[in-house]
């Protein structure tokens, strides 16, 4: 019996590996990418670990272009966007779930057709109402667009975790006199803090990967975020492989450690103010 | 009393003071471009405007480098301008944009000030692809064609000459293939991948035959016999004489560019940007790269006309602080500076001329006759829509989905629908 | 001597107070919690859309300005019904939908059933089983070209050294293949967006019902569908519309990887979108395509909806 279990345990581990091979083996053939020359690059037959290591695709990155501006500019917009469209979301998402009011299902209706409506579609009237608003250029003209579009996202997972939450650890807080509104903050929210990283995940990639909204409202070099600063590297013809791959490689960094980072300081600062018993 | 007088001499004074400010109020030009090829060459934008900032004290240059393809610039000048954007003065077109963006209003004429005189001083070729309607709208910065590239080395090994035909091409590709009995080596790249560049490769195998999409009249006349000789011109090469390999059609310019650099092929038709990169360093192919105009065919030798232009957006409110700053840009300091510094192909037919730009690239001259004889795309304010039937078709007949004739009867039938013929 | 009034508050402070006291009702709560979002849909959301939806419904051709911008009802939309590049566009999306929502599904979920069993290096598998869809598809779809390029590609090398597979398969070159090139492309990325959701799901389901399960003999697979599935409903009802939904979008992958060849073959009906939008500057057309496919998506949701809402 005990067999059957290592057995099994060896299995999953040899699953977990396949998984993390799976996920990370393109961006670990970037990584090398990063490392060779151009003529290695496109040499046939393939090679994998680079032959003649160089680091002047990583020189390239930081003197083509102000690389760690734009590090910069991405982690402002990003952070900020996630955190207000979380919160906004999720008192929206509190409403969703459990009240009940008029116009619900047209405004879930709503927000489905903003979920679904292609950007390009809206980029020409966005543009021009962020330009009337004075804010092309500026962190905010980047952050509200970046908030309004991910709100359905969000709203949507949030509810659907809201909604798992059981009614009578509400009805209890509620007997005991807390107010709606309370018991989103103490209760509810601890208990959805899967949800809640999760949106926020998403939120927040999707935020970072964005291209055509930031190429559009942003023309200047400060406030240009790292996804469209990469496609700088781009010529009217060249690809330059090897700067790419050192820039992308360079890029992910961060968000990893965003990913992990916020993973544990979500979880922990919720469960901080969880209601015991 | 006395009080009023002197608030008044007062404001006197300071409108005095300021009204000279007003009189010299710096007039900023907006400059939107493409950085085609890294920091050197916004490096060099840089130093021109800077130039001509200083030979021109009262107006400052606000250069804009947008990143990306031309596809996403193009992009960007539509949402740009869609909204009426006066932001931008002056910005760089391709050479197929004129077209659709006087039809839709985007760019000043400049007649009144781009006179004929000064016209003349340019590639003839890249002033008729910026002049639409006889009123013309852009001037030439750099230009491009499609061109052969050969491996000088291989050719004199096999004691081959430069091919003048299309037959001596597939005939010398194949004999050398042979005898170098390499399996990497292949005969002759084109680009097949469903971008432009194909359509580009298609026009030039086509005009060499005779043929065109359009004729004087602007009538299309596509299947009368010449565009299916092309086609299948095209399809032989990677099927009948096997001189192109079929993973052809995966292959977008750069792709081809870097094959060829990797010493992979005999022949490449690509543009002029590639030979800059051939004899960079590291390249596997340097200086073994020669430059000759395209095969002929039945009506001579083609090309497909490319190139960058400098415009003045018709929504500016400078216009002709914009036009200054055009002219200096694409005039001969400019062209000298850029021919010398960046691997772009003037437009200036005197900088051709120049022993410093003959010094650094020797090669200018085989590309500027090239340059001379390139042929532009059709000019129809419906050129993407006519460029996207062409791609989409041909690539599906190289990709064996439709047939050839099946590929020239639906061009011929959505372009003449297009065109309301 | 006039009699002293006494002032009633107006209804706005009747409702501020009893706000501040917590006696709303749920109508005026949810108006307060929903206000926030709603002004931000209202100003960047609503005004572009609703110009959009107007614009559908007029001739707006910008290469052609002479025309102005007329009014011409449904005829866009007629013109859509009788286009039958519109049309094979919505067959390759509805099958790149398909195959790629079921192929993200399923991997999704064996991911998210793999992390969630894990004890130390949650976190990081987790982290690294993200990690994909953090690229951006833009750049994702250049690196798959790469990768399947059948002369320097990795993916033929590895099927050639493996015996797998003798010479260069010409993957973007074949619409079988391609299509298949772009659907490996998709789910790497998206997979783990789907398990993300499906992750968070399964931690909500308590330890206590596995164990029950496991003491009233059931075997892994009987736990799975009669406790893990049924308790997973609304996670996979949100991951599946959301990845439905970013399907029947995609644009920048297909685009890098093929550009919509070979010929049409994976021309996305968003791809079809952009290029009337962008390249043919027929705004009013590209408009009207747009509704369709914003139809098209509220179909979807809804029969997901019907399908799998758990009777409340």
């Amino acid at each position: 019996m005990a067999g059957r279990g290592r057995v099994l345990r060896a299995g999953h581990w040899v699953l977990i590996g396949l998984v993390v091979v799976w996920s990370l083996a393109p961006y670990v053939w970037t990584l090398f990418t990063s490392f060779k020359t151009e003529r290695e690059l496109y040499q046939f037959p393939v090679t994998y670990w680079p032959h003649h290591p160089t680091v002047v695709n990583y020189v390239q990155v930081f003197t083509q272009n102000p690389f760690g501006r734009f590090l910069l500019n991405s982690a402002i917009v990003t952070i900020a966007s996630t955190v207000l469209c979380l919160f906004i979301a999720s008192l929206a998402a509190y409403a969703f779930a459990r009240l009940r009011f008029r116009g619900r299902e047209i405004l879930l209706v709503g927000l489905l057709i903003v979920a679904m409506i292609p950007l390009i579609t809206v980029i020409v009237p966005l543009y021009i109402l962020v330009r009337n608003l004075g804010l092309l250029n500026s962190y905010l003209g980047l952050i509200a667009p970046y908030i309004t579009y991910s709100l359905p996202v969000a709203i949507f997972i949030l509810t659907a975790f809201f909604r798992e939450i059981p009614h009578e650890l509400e009805e209890a807080a509620l007997i005991d006199g807390c107010t709606r509104v309370n018991t989103l903050w103490r209760i509810i929210a601890p208990l959805a803090a899967p949800g809640l990283i999760t949106a926020g995940i998403i939120v927040f990639v999707y935020t970072w990967n964005e291209f055509l909204v930031a190429l559009t409202l942003t023309s200047t070099t400060d406030v240009r975020t790292i996804t469209v600063g990469i496609a700088l590297y781009r010529g009217e013809f060249t690809f330059p492989w090897g700067v790419i791959s050192a820039a992308v490689t360079l890029a992910t960094i961060p968000i990893m450690a965003l990913i992990l980072l916020g993973q544990r300081l979500v979880i922990r600062g919720l469960t901080a103010g969880a209601v015991k018993g | 009393m006395k009080a009023r007088i002197l608030a008044t001499a007062a404001l006197l004074a300071m409108a005095v003071t300021v009204m000279p400010a007003f009189a010299q109020a710096p007039v900023t030009i907006t400059w939107s471009t493409l950085a085609t090829g890294g920091p050197q060459v916004s490096d060099v934008y840089r130093a021109l405007a800077q130039q001509y900032e200083r030979q021109n004290p009262g107006v400052r240059v606000n250069l804009q480098i947008q990143p990306g393809t031309s596809g996403e610039q193009y992009n960007r000048y539509v949402t740009l301008f869609a909204a009426k954007d006066t932001s931008v003065d002056v910005i760089s077109i391709d050479v197929i944009w004129p077209a659709p963006m006087v039809a839709a209003g985007w760019l000043a004429p400049l007649d009144q000030w781009f006179t004929r005189e000064k016209r003349d001083a340019y590639l003839p070729g890249a002033i008729r692809a910026n002049t639409i309607g006889g009123k013309i709208y852009g001037v030439p910065w750099y230009t491009d064609a499609g061109m052969l590239y050969y491996r000088r080395d291989l050719l004199e090994k096999h004691t081959a000459r430069v091919p003048t035909t299309w037959d001596e091409l597939i005939q010398t590709a194949q004999r050398i293939v042979q005898a170098e009995n390499n399996p990497q080596l292949g005969g002759f790249l084109f680009q097949g991948a469903r971008i432009e560049a194909l359509a580009n490769f298609f026009f030039e195998v086509l005009w060499s035959n005779g043929g065109d999409i359009l004729d004087g009249g602007g009538k299309v006349i596509l299947d009368n016999g010449k565009g299916l000789e092309a086609l299948n011109f095209m399809l032989d090469l990677v099927r009948r004489h096997r001189v192109t390999p079929p993973g052809v059609t995966t292959l977008p310019t750069d792709d081809t560019r870097a094959a060829f650099q990797d010493g992979r092929f005999v022949f490449l038709r690509n543009w002029t940007y590639a030979m800059g990169l051939f004899q960079s360093e590291g390249s596997r192919v340097q200086g073994r790269v020669g430059i000759a105009p395209l095969p002929r065919g039945s009506a001579g030798s083609a090309s497909t006309l490319g190139g960058w232009q400098l415009a003045v957006s018709n929504f500016s409110r400078n216009k002709e602080a914009a036009w200054r700053f055009v002219e200096f840009m694409t005039g001969p300091v400019a062209q000298k500076s850029m021919a010398t510094q960046l691997s772009t192909v003037p437009t200036w037919k005197a900088t051709f001329e120049d022993p410093v730009v003959k010094q650094k690239a020797p090669y200018y001259p085989d590309m500027l006759k090239v340059a001379l004889n390139a042929r532009p795309r059709p000019q129809i304010s419906d050129y993407p829509r006519l460029s996207s039937i062409v791609q989409t078709n041909l690539h599906a007949a190289l990709t064996n989905q439709i047939s050839a004739e099946e590929a020239i009867n639906r061009m011929t039938r959505e372009i003449r629908s297009l065109l309301n013929q | 001597m006039a009699a002293p009034t006494i002032a009633r508050p107006s209804a706005g402070t009747q409702t501020v107070r009893r706000w501040v006291s917590g006696q709303l009702t749920e109508s005026e709560l949810a108006a307060l919690l929903i206000l926030p979002c709603f002004a931000f849909l209202a100003i960047f959301a609503i005004y572009p859309i609703v110009n959009a939806f107007w614009t559908a419904l007029h001739t707006l051709r910008l290469d052609q300005p002479h025309l102005g911008m007329p009014f011409v009802g449904l005829r866009n939309f007629a013109k859509a019904l009788g286009d039958a590049d519109a049309w094979h566009a919505i067959r390759v999306t509805l099958s790149y939908t398909a195959v790629t929502v079921a192929a993200q599904f399923v991997l999704g979920l064996a991911i998210a059933l793999i992390i969630n069993r894990m004890e130390r290096g949650k976190n990081f598998v987790r982290a690294a089983a993200l990690l994909p869809w953090t690229m951006a598809p833009v750049l994702a779809g250049q690196m798959w070209r790469w990768l399947f390029n059948d002369q320097a590609g990795v993916v033929n090398d590895l099927l050639n050294r493996l015996g797998l597979a003798d010479g260069q398969i010409i993957w973007l070159g074949v619409p079988g293949l391609a299509f298949f090139a772009i659907t490996v492309a998709a789910t790497w990325g998206a997979a783990s967006y789907m398990a993300l959701i499906l992750l968070a799901g399964l931690t909500g389901i308590p330890d206590e019902l596995y164990e029950a399960a496991s003491l009233d003999g059931a075997s892994p697979v009987r736990t799975f569908l009669a406790v893990t599935l049924p308790l997973l409903r609304n996670a996979i009802m949100v991951s599946l519309v959301l990845r439905t939904l970013g399907a029947l979008q995609a644009l920048d992958l297909p685009f890098a990887m093929t550009g919509g060849g070979p010929g049409n073959a994976t021309e996305t009906f968003a791809l079809y979108i952009y290029k009337n939008t962008f390249q043919f500057l027929d705004f009013g057309y590209g408009a009207a395509l747009s509704v369709i496919l914003v139809v098209i998506a509220l179909t979807f949701a809804g029969t997901y909806y019907r399908v799998l809402t758990p009777r409340d």
